[in-house]
């Protein structure tokens, strides 16, 4: 069926259509959750608090073609609080110690396989919510300027200006791979 | 010089594009390994089956507890606004004066909220028309504090010698019906007359300061209905006997509420009846 008649579906208490909408975003979800949060445990929590919203405030869509831009809201400004909560509770040096570890094997060892992978996820993760989240949304969901403001609630400028700053933080961050620091000082140039 | 920007230029490029590519790849491989538990959606669907039972139950509730809040800010605090609370909020307000003074003006406040009611300038066991009619905006809100839905009720208040009476009517919201409104089951007695079914109750309102802890009798009592709580800012806390008739005609919501009274259920319901029987 299509998205907008679920949506429409939905809007009218149809719990089924609800069902068949987790079962289309679930994982699409759960792995923006993820990039943005670094932590598994916190993107299933944001996954779930993410669908609670959907089902409850469904009514405030005012347009069915809007679902998804208004979904994956609900999940950035419910990442934003939940990552915020895990700061407050869990201080920054005791990130590193809750791997959330199973039998040996960290969620981590299991999503992340490659040095490449560890690096990349790395300097993601080392961004700022704000462009981690631009960086996500451009990167993985190929999303344009104007869809990620939309999903922002921001200018198209604002989301140029991020993604730009974020850019050159990761190009920064990556730069050893590309090979080595002493071309560093020139790439810095370029970008000034 | 042109030459070298250009080359300057279109190497970044290449640069850029390399490192975009490289972590759209490796986002998107990473992401792969990642699928949703089982769980979750069984933990989903577990905090919508709570929300969805709360909001059965508030629906319940709302009824007669909206009624005794509205009652008890204009009977007893003199105030002029109430809210309930919960999944759905219901917000009730009316001016401090009467809108219209005497009952020959009912028809006035009527064409003012857009429909008709059924009431009487004064009742047979001797409560009378005693404090004008107002016009409330009612306004029931989500649980993200935006509106729903919005009309206009009428209240009337009557007195009988040291008792006073609030008679309010409003239409029915949308999110509510008949039958869900009357689901609730702890009324003290409930009877029928000519098709319309009037619920009785009196319950225990308590009103406490602000840092009131609600203890786990109160909670038993809350659950059960029969228990009100509002925190009102001051310093005491006092218990009274808050009494509601409540019944549907018309697609229109009426009740008589009342604090320690002194007049008996078969008295409130009789008053409820003379009221429904007798539209106008």
């Amino acid at each position: 069926m299509e998205k907008t008649e679920l949506v429409r579906q939905l809007k009218a208490g149809d719990k089924a259509a609800f069902d068949a909408l987790y079962e289309k975003y679930k994982n699409i979800l759960l792995r923006m959750a993820y990039l943005v949060s670094g932590q598994m445990d916190d993107a299933e929590d944001i996954v779930q608090e993410t669908f609670v919203k959907c089902y409850l405030h469904i009514g405030e869509l005012k347009k069915e073609e809007g679902f998804q831009p208004w979904l994956f809201q609900i999940l950035y400004r419910t990442a934003y609080r939940q990552i915020k909560k895990r700061k407050r509770e869990i201080p920054d040096e005791d990130v590193g110690m809750r791997t959330d570890a199973t039998d040996g094997i960290t969620s981590l060892d299991r999503i992340i396989r490659t040095e490449e992978e560890q690096m990349v996820y790395s300097a993601v993760q080392a961004l700022d919510f704000k462009h981690r989240a631009v960086v996500v949304m451009f990167y993985y969901n190929e999303m344009s300027m104007r869809e990620i403001a939309k999903v922002l609630g921001c200018t198209e400028g604002t989301v140029k200006s991020r993604l730009f700053t974020a850019r050159k933080k990761l190009r920064k961050s990556l730069a050893w791979k590309e090979g080595g620091g002493e071309d560093e000082k020139k790439r810095e140039l370029y970008l000034l | 010089m042109k030459k070298s920007v250009n080359f300057i230029f279109c190497k970044k490029r290449k640069e850029w594009d390399r490192m975009d590519a490289e972590i759209a790849e490796v986002l998107g491989s990473m992401s792969k390994r990642i699928e949703a538990s089982k769980e979750l959606k069984g933990r989903i669907d577990n905090r919508l089956g709570t929300f969805m039972k709360e909001e059965r139950s508030m629906s319940r509730f709302n009824m007669k507890k909206v009624a005794i809040g509205v009652a008890a800010a204009c009977l007893l605090a003199g105030m002029v606004c109430i809210a309930g609370t919960g999944i759905k909020s219901y917000t009730g307000s009316t001016s401090v004066r009467a809108d219209y003074e005497n009952f020959t003006d009912l028809a006035k406040a009527e064409e003012k909220v857009g429909y008709r009611i059924d009431a009487v300038e004064t009742f047979s066991n001797g409560f009378v028309l005693d404090g004008g009619i107002r016009i409330s905006d009612e306004v029931v809100r989500n649980q993200a504090g935006q509106k729903e839905e919005t009309q206009k009720g009428i209240n009337l208040k009557y007195r009988k010698g040291e008792d006073d009476v609030l008679f309010l009517v409003r239409k029915l919201y949308s999110c509510e019906s008949e039958a869900m409104m009357f689901e609730y089951s702890a009324w003290d007695k409930v009877e029928q007359e000519n098709g319309i079914t009037f619920y009785y109750s009196r319950d225990t309102y308590k009103t406490v300061p602000d840092d009131y802890e609600i203890t786990e009798e109160d909670k038993a009592g809350m659950e059960s209905g029969k228990l009100q709580i509002a925190y009102d800012g001051g310093q005491d806390t006092e218990v009274q006997q808050a009494y509601y008739v409540g019944w549907i005609k018309d697609g229109k919501v009426y009740s008589i509420n009342g604090f320690d009274l002194s007049i008996s259920a078969d008295e409130m319901l009789g008053m409820a009846k003379e009221v429904a029987g007798c539209g106008n």
